[in-house]
């Protein structure tokens, strides 16, 4: 991954996408206190929201760390793609099924289809968000005027201790 | 029949080694904020909540209830043979979520919720690992 100025930007012959926004965070046991139900993105989300000038509504395409099912369930929650406790409902009939769902997720095909182990998972989810924007990811799963995408990686364990961050990007037009 | 689970020795500090001498003997100590008066969990010489280093040691009551569980079906190192068994947090009556294993319990017996007390695993090198078994209701 390369990240250069605007003015760098400009010159190179290569279709770029943009940093709207982002954050990191830690989350750990709170002396004896952890409470299971919400996940560091918790505090990302907002804060890399706020920075971008954007909400969950225009995200056209989601990268989330799927290390398992609660993971992405947890993230969505907490990111503000539906309502705390709704992650199950919300997953429901296809919503991240690409390219025509609600929200299209992981097209890359996700940590157990494509890319972990052997792959950090923050990096790859990245790379697809950057595919989608660009325009460039596999047809079959490419969404339609794709200008807004997010990325989510999760480390450590939810379980325990666990660093999370966020990325928003957005096409050159954004 | 599942093998019992095995109880390697943990590694122990000059912070933690009055904590596992205590489990050798059948009790499970809490260290308490002099300050602030926090329960502290993991055990450690310093209050995350205020800072405090006046800590002191409180023996718990071993009483507690299942936070949250997990079955592992396919363990690895020196619980390679012993799946299934269960992963738990559980809340002690003085209030930290210890992450701890429910045993004498099948697997698909346990409930979020359930009472549960402590037990001692010998690791036979002077500790013990606090686990936790059902407890009886009383309102049965
Ligand atoms: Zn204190």
């Amino acid at each position: 991954m390369v990240i250069v100025s605007p003015e760098v930007a400009r010159d190179l012959d290569r279709t770029c996408v943009k940093v709207l926004g982002q954050a990191e965070a830690v989350k750990h046991t709170n002396n004896g206190r952890i409470d299971l139900t919400y996940t560091g993105a918790a505090a990302t989300g907002p804060r890399a929201f706020a920075e971008a000038g954007v909400g969950p509504k225009d995200v056209d395409y989601v990268s989330i760390y799927d290390s398992f099912t609660i993971t992405v369930v947890e993230t969505l929650e907490d990111l503000g793609f539906c309502e705390k406790g709704a992650g199950g409902r919300f997953v429901l009939d296809g919503t991240l099924v690409a390219p025509h769902g609600k929200l299209p997720f992981n097209t890359d095909g996700g940590g157990l289809c494509n890319n972990h182990p052997s792959n950090r998972g923050g990096m790859t989810k990245v790379i697809e968000a950057v595919r989608q924007l660009r325009g460039e990811a596999h047809l079959a799963v490419q969404v339609p005027d794709c200008q807004v995408a997010l990325a989510h990686g999760t480390g450590g364990s939810i379980a325990t201790r666990m660093g999370s961050a966020t990325l928003i990007l957005g096409t050159e037009d954004t | 029949m599942t093998p019992p689970l095995p109880a390697p020795a943990p590694a122990r500090t000059p912070e933690t080694d009055e904590f596992w001498a205590a489990t050798s003997t059948g009790r499970l100590l809490l260290a308490r904020c002099a300050q602030c008066t926090a329960v502290i969990w993991y055990p450690r010489a310093l209050c995350p909540d205020c800072g405090s280093t006046s800590v002191t040691w409180i023996e718990a009551s071993g009483l507690g209830t299942v936070y949250s569980f997990t079955v592992v079906h396919r363990g690895t190192g020196p619980y390679r043979d012993a799946a299934p068994y269960v992963v738990a947090y559980v809340e002690l009556a003085e209030g930290p979520r210890v992450l701890t294993n429910l045993i004498g319990c099948a697997p698909d017996q346990v409930q979020i919720g359930q009472r549960v007390r402590v037990v001692f695993c010998d690791t036979g090198e002077g500790s013990s690992l606090y686990r936790f078994e059902p407890a009886e209701d009383p309102s049965q």
